[in-house]
């Protein structure tokens, strides 16, 4: 993984920092669970449940810390993939142009604020050829379509030539053919997103509302709290998650 | 008279203040914060007392202030991504107007002048680019003009530059960068059509939730609660204006999160379906007006 991602730019320093959350929250549930007694900070007397809770809140946060490096790098990628048209039809440009294919590579990468372009750009400083520079980079993030893409890109600038030109206009035009068939087929599971959105977004929190009142009425407990964090956690949760899985059907024709 | 006529009138001229498109996007995101406290603070100093936030009453007022707040946002998000795109749209047309141009033997500041006349929404910042030049600036640095908004307009502003770089003879590269302009332009106008329809399901989405709520308020919460005898109570510890309260915030955040989700979804670079959350948002406070203060519209039993 790249080190960027990282806090302090340090695999360990990061790891460590994610786990003091969880690691936090466990003590209140230890001391609880060992000793059998409420833990009494104050005026505020913590039991096994909100022990429970907070312990379950704080294990969130840690797993989000440590797959925080993960969603930078993917929506890197992302990135690029939006860009990709645009990169690859600026380098043309620059080299219709006259400019080295190198050159140009290295201008587009500059200006493009795009980590995995620095990355690669980074490789070619070292001494690498475009090529191995792109393949020390899929080592390190893993194989991906754009990256196969990119490497077809940096194969022909490492070749250089007249007709680099022309390959990066078929390359482009191929890539705009690939996109317009990717939204045919994201076009076609559009239903499935908006089933997926209505349920998990409108559906499953009213269904949740009518069942805890209905629950209430019959066993006559409090539900109000619960219906809280259904409405001001839930809703807002469960539609940022379902919106999400909707843009993976459609993110790779997105443009 | 008529030089003092026109004195009056510049004094009376506003003055014109350029604010930074940033900064109002942190006054216009901010504002639901800054008119809801207002709002507490000015409810406290009439009643004496804060807003009862669980009284299905304070709550549509609170609704109805965040509402409000979210106007200028939506107006402004909507305004900023169809200049964007219809600047967008204007592109090739001026590449076109420009090669033009370049094979009639015009220098490259005239041709971009003279294209500029075939554009509307690109045109202010194409003139400034011109106008730069005309007063002694040069070409590639005066093209910093035309930057900013999206991918499209940064790669003709980089193209642009290229073409002052090399010389005229590079216009015959145009037709080429149009051909390809037009195909990402043609592109992102079939993706923006074919997302399109998930506005409609933001709008289905929100009606079902309305529908779904309130017909679960006024035929079993309320009648349940209004049969209630003292001390014996038919829906145990579920308080009908707590559970319509809490509904109303729901309503609230359904809009909102889905007026972003949309704006996200479709690929939009701003905020521009804010304006539908809005819209729904204001949908949202009559049919709750009308369950809280006129119950007897709703044909229910």
């Amino acid at each position: 993984m790249i080190a960027r991602y990282y806090i302090g730019k340090s695999k360990i320093l990061h790891t460590v920092i994610s786990v003091i959350p969880a690691s936090v929250g466990a003590v209140p549930l230890l001391y609880i669970a060992l000793t059998g007694n409420s833990l009494i900070l104050g005026k505020v007397t913590i039991g096994l449940i909100e022990a429970l809770i907070v312990e379950i809140v704080l294990i969130v946060s840690t797993t989000s810390l440590l797959l925080l490096p993960k969603f930078m790098l993917s929506s890197d990628i992302d990135k690029l993939t939006l860009r990709l048209p645009h990169i690859i039809l600026k380098l043309r440009t620059l080299i219709a142009a006259g400019e080295p294919p190198l050159k140009a590579f290295e201008d587009v990468a500059k200006n493009s604020g795009l980590t995995i372009l620095e990355l690669i750009l980074k490789e070619i400083m070292l001494g690498y050829t475009p090529q191995e520079a792109v393949d020390r980079v899929s080592k390190i993030i893993g194989k991906n379509s754009t990256l196969e893409v990119l490497g077809r890109v940096m194969n022909a600038i490492e070749m250089g030539g007249e007709s680099t030109a022309s390959f990066l206009r078929d390359e482009f035009e191929s890539l705009m053919a690939v996109k317009d068939s990717e939204l045919r087929k994201a076009l076609d599971s559009l239903s499935v997103i908006v089933e997926l959105y209505m349920s998990m977004g409108v559906f499953a929190p009213i269904i949740g509302i009518i069942m805890l009142s209905s629950l209430a009425i019959l066993g006559g407990i409090d539900v109000t709290p619960l219906i809280t964090a259904i409405i001001f956690i839930a809703i807002p949760l469960l539609s940022v998650f379902s919106a999400i899985i909707a843009k993976r059907y459609i993110e790779r024709a997105l443009i | 008279m008529k030089i003092i006529l026109s004195k009056i009138k510049t004094w009376l001229r506003p003055p014109k203040v350029r604010i930074r498109r940033k900064i109002i996007r942190i006054i216009n995101l901010t504002l639901p914060l800054i008119l809801t406290l207002t709002y507490i603070i000015a409810y406290h100093y009439i009643h004496g007392v804060y807003p009862n936030l669980l009284n299905p009453i304070d709550t549509l007022y609170m609704a109805f202030v965040i509402a409000l707040s979210l106007i200028p946002a939506s107006v402004f998000e909507y305004r900023w991504e169809w200049e964007l795109i219809v600047s967008e749209y204007e592109v090739p047309d001026f590449l076109s107007a420009l090669e033009g141009n370049l094979r009639a033997g015009l220098p490259m500041p005239k041709a971009i002048h003279e294209a500029s006349r075939y554009v509307k929404h690109l045109r202010r910042k194409l003139e400034t680019v011109v106008k730069a030049t005309y007063i002694g600036e040069t070409l590639e640095s005066s093209i910093r003009y035309l930057r900013g908004g999206s991918q499209l307009i940064e790669l003709l502003a980089d193209y642009l530059v290229i073409l002052s770089r090399s010389g005229e003879e590079i216009y015959r590269t145009i037709r080429e960068f149009r051909e390809s302009i037009e195909l990402i332009v043609n592109y992102s106008r079939k993706i923006r059509d074919a997302t399109r329809s998930f506005v409609a399901t933001l709008y289905l989405v929100m009606f079902v939730y309305l529908v779904s709520t309130v017909v679960f308020l006024a035929a079993f919460i309320y009648p349940l609660s209004e049969k209630a005898t003292p001390g014996v109570s038919l829906i145990g510890k579920v308080d009908p204006d707590v559970m319509t309260s809490l509904i109303i915030y729901g309503a609230v955040i359904e809009a909102i999160t889905n007026g972003v989700v949309v704006s996200y979804f479709t690929g939009s670079r701003y905020l521009s379906s804010l304006i539908h959350a809005v819209s729904l948002l204001f949908i949202s406070i009559m049919i709750y007006a009308v369950l809280v203060f006129m119950r007897g519209l709703i044909p229910l039993p």
